[in-house]
C-alpha cells in the first residue's frame, strides 16, 4: 500500500534491497503491457506469459544495475525486447506482423501502448486515414516508431528483420502519408 | 533553428512522455509543442502538411484546452511533428538525388 505513490525508480531501488512488496507493485504496474508486448512480437500468448515471468525474474535478479532515472519502461522494454528476440531465434518463427492482430492484443493496455496514442484525438484525422492506408508492415513500422518511441533497432527486432527493411518501410511510409496529406489539402483548395 | 533540431527535441520529448501514464495530463509540455510547430512552419511556410496541425490556444492566465490533455495525445502531437519534418527532409534528400 506504501508503494502506491512511489515511482518506479524508488520500487526499483527497493528490490534490489529485498523488499518484495515493491517487487509485487512494480509487477502489478508493468506485468500486463509487458505481456501484452511479448504476444505481439511472438503470436503466442502462453509463451509470452512464461516470458514475462522471465523478463520480471531479470528485473529481480538485476535491479541493482539499474542506474537510469525515470527510465525503468524503457529499460524494462529493452529486456522484454531482448527476451523474444532470442525466442523466435530458437523458434524460428515468424513474428506478427497484422496490425488488426495488434490492436486486439493491445487493447485496453494502459502502458506503452502506441495505439492509444495513435487513436487518441492528438492525432488529426486526415494523417490517421493516411497513415491507416498503408499496407500493414509500413503501418506497423511508422506507429512503433513515432507513437510507440521505438528505436529502428527495437522495431526490427520486434519484426525479425534488417534494419535496412525498417528503414525502408519507414522511407516508404513518410512519403505515402505525405502525397496523402498534400493532396487531400490542396484538393479542398482548389476545390473552394 | 534547423529541422534535425527540431526532429530531436520532438523524439526526446516522446521518449520521456512515454515513461508517464497515458492519462496523466502533459500540460507543461504544451508551449514546448507550440514552440516547436512555429519553428517548423517558420522553415516551411506554407506547407500544407504542417498545417494540419493544431497550436494550443492559451488565454492570459497560460490556461486552456490543455488542461485537459493527456499524454497520449502529447505523444501523439509530438510524434506528428516528426513525421511532418522527416517526411521533408525524406523529400528534399530524394529531391537532390535526381
Amino acid at each position: 500500500m506504501r508503494y502506491r505513490e512511489g515511482t518506479d525508480d524508488d520500487l526499483v531501488r527497493a528490490v534490489a534491497e529485498g523488499d518484495a512488496a515493491a517487487f509485487s507493485e512494480l509487477m502489478q504496474r508493468h506485468r500486463r503491457w509487458v505481456c501484452n508486448l511479448l504476444a505481439t512480437i511472438t503470436n503466442d500468448r502462453e509463451q509470452a506469459e512464461d516470458l514475462t515471468q522471465e523478463v520480471f525474474a531479470r528485473v529481480h535478479r538485476h535491479a541493482g544495475c539499474y542506474r537510469g532515472q525515470g527510465q525503468f519502461t524503457a529499460w524494462l522494454k529493452k529486456i522484454a525486447v531482448n527476451l523474444a528476440r532470442s525466442y523466435l531465434t530458437r523458434q524460428k518463427q515468424a513474428p506478427l506482423l497484422s496490425l488488426s492482430a495488434l490492436e486486439a492484443e493491445l487493447a485496453g493496455d494502459e502502458r506503452f501502448d502506441p495505439m492509444m496514442a495513435f487513436l487518441s484525438k492528438g492525432v488529426q484525422e486526415e494523417i490517421r486515414v493516411a497513415i491507416s492506408s498503408l499496407p500493414d508492415e509500413q503501418r506497423l513500422a511508422v506507429i512503433m516508431r513515432y507513437f510507440g518511441g521505438m528505436s529502428v533497432q527495437d522495431i526490427a527486432w520486434a519484426m525479425q528483420c534488417a534494419e535496412g527493411t525498417i528503414k525502408s518501410r519507414i522511407f516508404h511510409g513518410l512519403r505515402a502519408i505525405r502525397a496523402t496529406v498534400t493532396g487531400t489539402r490542396k484538393g479542398r483548395a482548389d476545390h473552394r | 533553428m534547423k529541422d534535425q533540431a527540431l526532429i530531436r527535441i520532438a523524439e526526446e520529448t516522446t521518449k520521456a512522455l512515454a515513461d508517464a501514464h497515458p492519462y496523466s495530463s502533459a500540460k507543461r509540455t504544451i508551449p514546448s509543442y507550440n514552440a516547436l510547430l512555429t519553428a517548423a512552419k517558420a522553415n516551411h511556410p506554407g506547407d500544407p502538411f504542417l498545417s494540419a496541425l493544431p497550436l494550443f490556444e492559451l488565454n492570459r492566465e497560460g490556461r486552456g484546452e490543455e488542461d485537459s490533455t493527456s499524454t497520449a495525445e502529447m505523444i501523439a502531437l509530438f510524434a506528428q511533428i516528426r513525421i511532418v519534418l522527416e517526411s521533408l527532409m525524406e523529400e528534399s534528400g530524394a529531391q537532390a538525388a535526381r
